[in-house]
């Protein structure tokens, strides 16, 4: 909580400098405002200024500057601040952002504005419109192309001067890469070993060949995962000739982790993932990426109802049958959703391989005995201890603690079951977490509880 | 790309087990020092024990610690337990801190004390220093290899001293300067000073506005920080201000991770522990899961009191009894729903508290508009399923109504117990499937029951 209010008072501080700058806009007014706010914390305080104000900020500010708050602030405030801007200013201000984030903002824009953006952007412009050729959620789609190559060929003095020739443009390079004369990528260096290097010692001698990169058409999710495992600070991104396109780098990677989590969870929560924000999204997008789901779940659960009603007259001499009904089929449900949600986790961080499976179920057919146990012992202690008129108290208890041993043990095993077949028939498991598992639990417990009913009244 | 690293995996470890087989040290080395340490750690549970064990006897502890840094905790212990303390030590030493932290808190403590008393007093200091951090604080993660510049060094001897020095350092790219109280000034990269005028100071390049993290803070707060700012690395400072170590990107992809596998288990009432699925024993899994189910289960009793206070109603209108798990089930999942998108829009801070009304009013107007979809199919149902004593407008009323009414208090529910949990200082994710669908089972059917005695009568 403390470091949320350091971060608040951050943006209050360069709301201020915002308004003394907007107030009377003289260069002590930018210097005081560049040296002692940060980008991310400028475009936080833009959040509080009216449109015609951020306008009026942007438009004062020199473009380099102006881009790097811009890249900060979220998608749909960039977008609707292109809107004011003018296409001049605005082509200004993205060539002066990071291609990746230019292609993200352009990408959200309608053909025709992107075009004429692109068209007053000149050389960088090429960069970026090759860059929006890419799918979004591959590795092409989230790299940036501001990285630096040196050709092996060359020696560590040439380099120096490649490296100050190009600087500003590729703040974001941790390691320089090493290109032959067809720009295929053959090696890898850090700046540390080019300034452990003697100035004649050619790049080919000192580069590291054991290079690892991705394709530009490898989806993202795999990219995060070669780049988890090696613990990059970047990555490179080929194409299919192994030429050099761009880098990822590690922030793009916490992004496509935040991303993919947040896919997994609105999934596993029985909605269609959404396309933007939850803030952004309108309420009828919301309603149409759940009512999806909750149609489908309510048509599966009508069952129950055809159960109960199969079950009429076992219900009506025993009404006290019913009150143990939404106890039972809740905690199958929720030990299927429990299992559910580790096993898919589990999956999503590939801490599974093919030959784990059988492990895993053995694995959870215990957990799932003792949970079952454990909750039987409770069920049966509060069916002996529920007043019933029809039932005698050890039949009460019999049945509801044997049907929560079996309903329970049957939920968990589902809930692990399911995603690990959904995942072996190369389907994505994140679906069949909780509302689904808890629907057909909701069947399968009713049919057992009556079952047993049925079996111990001799009915 | 998938099985072009299995099939690479599979010949490192058909190499890796001919030349330990051949006992050819020299070759052994040769091979090892070529492929790359994660590749290794993945090839390394394939192994034997024993072979793991010779493997690393003959490996000298450079290319050891590069390994182990990369292996799994259970693996990692088990080497460190069995090799001497000698060579553990070693091993310890040429590992990176954060990395050597957190694997020696998790070995017991009498090997934990083996192997500090057997480094030097320096080191075992520093160690002893990190393991006091939280684990989950930033000073549980950080590293300690960085380096700090003076502002007054002229850039070509901060050159000199980063070739001296650097060898050890994490990153390069985010060189910090400091004052003599150890007080971070500033910030710069490699590349600021290589391409500098050699003339100048430090202090004259440096950019003065550092992004810093307290050694206490939250590693969550610290990953926050990176996404905001989209820093590389961020310098972690003591109570009095001064440098003690530095956070970088891949450390934070590890943060993320851990965060949102707490935040699922969690959101499927999970108490969620740091150990991998296939490491975690069954009674640990066991005892994970079954806290929540009890406390469900006590309050999901509430609901058989409620039923037995209808009693009479429900003796009257057996019918009524058909449609209630559908019910309950179908306003459980809305919440679900809910409380879902809000809990993770809460964790990314794409909302915040002062959204609250705005949320709420949105899940007002979802909740209705899926009510009514799923009353109508209610409706629908009710007029598919024979029953005898309650007339078919009645039993239709009554279901569309408290579908409805229920579909739309699940949603708003959903996403403002969350809130309110996060308003009392709790963790929102908590409060999701199935505590949300727990509550709405016992108001669903007190909205139920109320609603047929209002309609039918009875």
């Amino acid at each position: 909580m403390q470091q949320e209010n350091n971060v608040q008072a951050k943006s209050l501080d360069a709301l201020s400098l915002v308004n003394a700058f907007l107030e009377n806009p003289s260069y002590r007014a930018y210097k005081a405002l560049a040296s002692q706010a940060l980008p991310a914390d400028i475009a936080e305080a833009l959040k509080s200024l009216t449109e015609e104000q951020c306008r009026r900020f942007l438009t004062l500010l020199p473009s380099e500057f102006a881009a790097d708050i811009f890249q900060e602030l979220d998608l749909d405030l960039q977008v609707e601040l292109f809107g004011v801007l003018g296409a001049e200013k605005t082509a200004d201000i993205v060539s002066e952002m990071e291609s990746d984030d230019a292609a993200d903002v352009l990408s959200e824009l309608d053909e025709k504005q992107a075009n004429e953006i692109l068209e007053g952007m000149q050389e960088e412009g090429e960069d970026v419109k090759d860059l929006l050729k890419y799918e979004e959620d591959t590795s092409g789609g989230i790299m940036a192309t501001e990285y630096v190559a040196l050709n092996k060929d060359w020696d560590v003095n040439r380099a120096f001067e490649e490296l100050r020739a190009i600087c500003p443009d590729a703040d974001k390079a941790y390691y320089v890469y090493v290109v032959d004369d067809d720009g295929r990528l053959v090696g890898v260096l850090s700046l540390r070993d080019l300034v452990m290097a003697e100035r004649t010692d050619k790049i080919a001698d000192i580069m590291n060949e054991n290079v690892m990169s991705v394709k530009a058409d490898t989806d993202q999710e795999e990219a995060a995962h070669t780049f988890k495992k090696y613990g990059f600070l970047s990555l490179p991104v080929v194409d299919d000739e192994g030429r050099l396109t761009g880098i990822i780098s590690a922030n793009d990677i916490i992004d496509v982790l935040d991303e993919e989590t947040t896919e997994d969870i609105q999934k596993m929560s029985a909605s269609l993932p959404l396309e933007g924000t939850y803030r952004s999204a309108k309420v009828l997008e919301l309603w149409s990426k759940r009512v999806v789901w909750l149609l489908a779940l309510f048509i599966t659960g009508a069952l129950t109802s055809g159960i109960m009603k199969g079950n009429e007259a076992l219900l009506g001499q025993f009404v006290t049958l019913i009150f143990f009904v939404p106890l039972l089929v809740d905690e199958g449900g929720n030990a299927g959703s429990q299992a559910s949600a580790t096993i898919i986790r589990a999956l999503a961080l590939r801490e599974f391989e093919l030959g784990d499976y059988l492990k895993v179920l053995w694995k959870e057919f215990w957990v799932s005995a003792m949970l079952g146990l454990s909750l039987a012992v409770l069920a049966f202690a509060a069916a002996v201890v529920m007043p019933s008129e029809s039932l005698h108290w050890m039949q009460a208890g019999t049945i509801v603690g044997l049907s929560t041993l079996i309903v329970v043990l049957f939920g968990s095993v589902i809930g692990s079951v399911l995603p690990l077949a959904a995942h072996m028939a190369g389907l994505d498991p994140a679906v069949l977490a909780g509302p689904v598992i808890t629907t057909i639990v909701d069947s399968a417990g009713l049919l057992i509880y009556f079952g047993i009913a049925k079996s111990v009244l001799g009915f | 790309m998938e099985e072009d690293v299995r099939l690479r995996i599979d010949a490192i470890i058909d190499e890796i087990k001919a030349l330990l087989a051949r006992k050819d040290e020299a070759a052994l080395i040769a091979f090892v020092e070529d492929q790359h340490p994660a590749d290794l750690a993945e090839a390394f549970s394939s192994l034997t024990e024993e072979e793991r064990k010779t493997l690393f006897d003959l490996l000298p502890s450079e290319l050891a610690a590069d390994i182990v840094e990369e292996l799994e905790t259970e693996y990692q212990t088990e080497i460190m337990n069995k090799l001497e303390v000698e060579q553990a030590s070693d091993i310890i030493t040429a590992m990176e801190s954060d990395d050597a932290t957190d694997l020696l808190s998790e070995l017991e403590e009498q090997k934990q004390d083996d192997i500090l008393s057997n480094l030097d007093k320096e080191e075992a200091e520093e160690f002893q220093e990190l393991l006091s951090y939280e684990d989950d604080s930033s000073g549980g993660i950080m590293g300690t290899e960085y380096i700090a510049l003076s502002p007054n060094m002229k850039v070509d001897y901060a050159l000199d001293f980063i070739r001296r020095t650097g060898k050890e350092a994490q990153t390069l790219n985010d060189i910090y300067v400091v004052d003599p109280d150890e007080r971070i000034v500033g910030v710069l990269s490699l590349r600021d000073i290589v391409v500098a005028n050699p003339l100048l100071k430090i202090g004259e390049i440096m950019h003065r506005k550092v992004v810093k993290v307290g050694v206490n803070v939250d590693q969550e707060e610290a990953a926050m920080l990176f996404k905001k700012y989209g820093v590389s690395a961020i310098p972690v400072v003591d109570d009095q201000d001064r440098l003690t170590g530095i956070i970088t990107a891949d450390d934070i992809l590890h943060v993320v991770d851990e965060e949102a596998t707490e935040d699922i288990q969690k959101m499927a009432g999970v108490i969620s522990n740091d150990d991998t699925y296939m490491s975690t024993k069954a009674t640990r899994l066991w005892s994970s899961r079954i806290i929540w189910l009890v406390v469900l289960f006590l309050a999901d009793l509430s609901s058989g009191f409620i039923m037995k206070g209808f009693e009479k109603s429900l003796e009257v209108a057996v019918s009524l009894t058909f449609f209630i798990p559908l019910l309950i089930g179908c306003a459980g999942n809305a919440g679900s729903q809910a409380s879902a998108v809000v809990i993770r829009s809460l964790a990314l801070k794409e909302v915040q508290i002062k959204d609250s009304m705005e949320i709420l009013w949105k899940e007002l107007r979802i909740g209705l508009l899926l009510g009514i979809v799923t009353g109508i199919a209610g409706v629908v149902l009710s007029m598919l399923i024979p029953h005898s004593e309650i007339s078919w407008a009645a039993m239709g009323l009554t279901i569309g109504i408290s579908i409805l009414l229920t579909v739309t208090l699940g949603s708003v529910a959903g996403a403002g117990l969350p809130i309110l949990a996060s308003l009392l200082r709790q963790d929102p994710a908590v409060i999701a499937g199935p505590l949300i669908t727990t509550v709405v089972d016992a108001a669903g059917l007190v909205i139920y029951f109320t609603v047929a005695k209002i309609i039918i009568g009875v």
